[in-house]
């Protein structure tokens, strides 16, 4: 199934920038949520997000510090900041407007 | 694959070498925490990690710096101590003589300067780290002490053909000549390893993005059904 790449990237954003607003989270939770909160519908690619991420934080949506574990090794907690709370609500806004409107044209009729 | 191959394997594609440590660790702890949750071996957990060719090219279309090695910054320091030691002398004479035509010598090389400069900073986008450092003294003192070592050898070639026959004027001639034949060089070595730089990510024009969702194919799928002959997409 091919879906438009920029819809994709949007929405890829998004889902991190909402699972962050719920807390400060690593890598590997932030992909444990996704799984299940989506209901295993999304495939990962789960290396994928830590560029993501990167990504996010060079542009001041997020922030990360390192945090020791109790097995002795350390994990990078991400935080969403300020600025990542306005691109997120941006977003939001977007999204819900372009599935509303997708929704108004095809939902109309039973297939 | 194992944990250290696929490791090397994303920060080979990863030119902003000060991240390498950090981005190791980061999906090294991925890696363990998804074997410990699955209670698998370490060499199937990566299977879930994706290519790593795509997450380094990832990484490196984010982390970069100026010409993203210690040898652009090598390049870049003795270009701009060579600089320096060539545009000291005319901005002296300018100075002592009142002679201002010397700015039409200066003016082009300070506007292909502005240029590339500008270029390269808008291209990095790195943080300081302590591994910075090291990369920053290493390629800038080398790239210091080779041009300072160009200068001196051009100085003795200065007196060298001072002492045999030619006058002043033609001395400042050739000095002139070789100093923007070596800028000339220097700049285009610059240009060649900022250029070569982003060779490695996807086809001309887009820039690549890869997806970290990929959407499993449902049993109903519309390409299939509608009979499209791509089969690659459906791939995917």
């Amino acid at each position: 199934m091919k879906i438009n790449k920029e819809l994709l990237k949007g929405s890829t954003q998004i889902m991190l920038l909402s699972l962050l607003s719920r807390g400060d989270m690593y890598g590997y939770q932030m992909i444990q949520e996704l799984k299940l909160i989506s209901g295993n519908v999304f495939e990962l690619k789960e290396g994928t997000i830590y560029p993501l991420l990167h990504a996010l934080e060079g542009d001041g949506a997020v922030a990360s510090y390192w945090k020791d574990t109790s097995e002795g090794r350390r994990r990078k907690y991400y935080r969403l900041t300020d600025a990542g709370r306005m691109m997120l609500k941006d977003r939001r806004s977007e999204w819900t407007d372009y599935v509303a409107a997708v929704n108004k044209v095809i939902g109309g009729e039973e297939i | 694959m194992t944990v250290s191959d696929y490791l090397d394997a994303v920060c080979a594609g990863i030119k902003y070498r000060s991240i390498h440590r950090e981005v190791r660790e980061e999906l090294s702890t991925h890696i363990y925490e998804t074997a410990e949750e699955l209670g698998c071996s370490l060499d199937e957990a990566v299977k879930y990690m994706g290519s790593p060719e795509e997450i380094g090219n990832m990484f490196n279309k984010y982390h970069r710096m100026p010409f993203n090695s210690r040898y652009g910054l090598f390049l870049w320091a003795a270009l701009y101590a060579f600089l320096i030691c060539m545009t000291y002398p005319l901005v002296l004479e300018m100075l002592t003589s009142n002679n201002y035509t010397t700015f039409s010598k200066l003016t082009p090389l300070m506007i292909i300067f502005a240029i590339v400069n500008k270029k390269l900073l808008k291209r990095c986008r790195f943080k300081m780290l302590a591994a910075d450092a090291a990369e920053v003294a290493i390629g800038g003192a080398a790239g210091i002490v080779i041009s300072m070592a160009a200068v001196i050898a051009l100085g003795l070639a200065g007196f060298w053909s001072m002492s045999t026959r030619l006058g002043f004027e033609e001395v400042s001639y050739i000095f002139n000549i070789v100093g923007l034949i070596f800028l000339a060089a220097i700049e285009l070595s610059a240009l060649i390893i900022y250029f070569s730089s982003c060779t490695n990510s996807s086809p001309k024009g887009e820039a690549p993005y890869y997806e970290l969702i990929v959407f499993k194919p449902m049993q109903y799928d519309v390409e299939t059904a509608f009979g499209s002959g791509d089969k690659k997409s459906t791939d995917k």
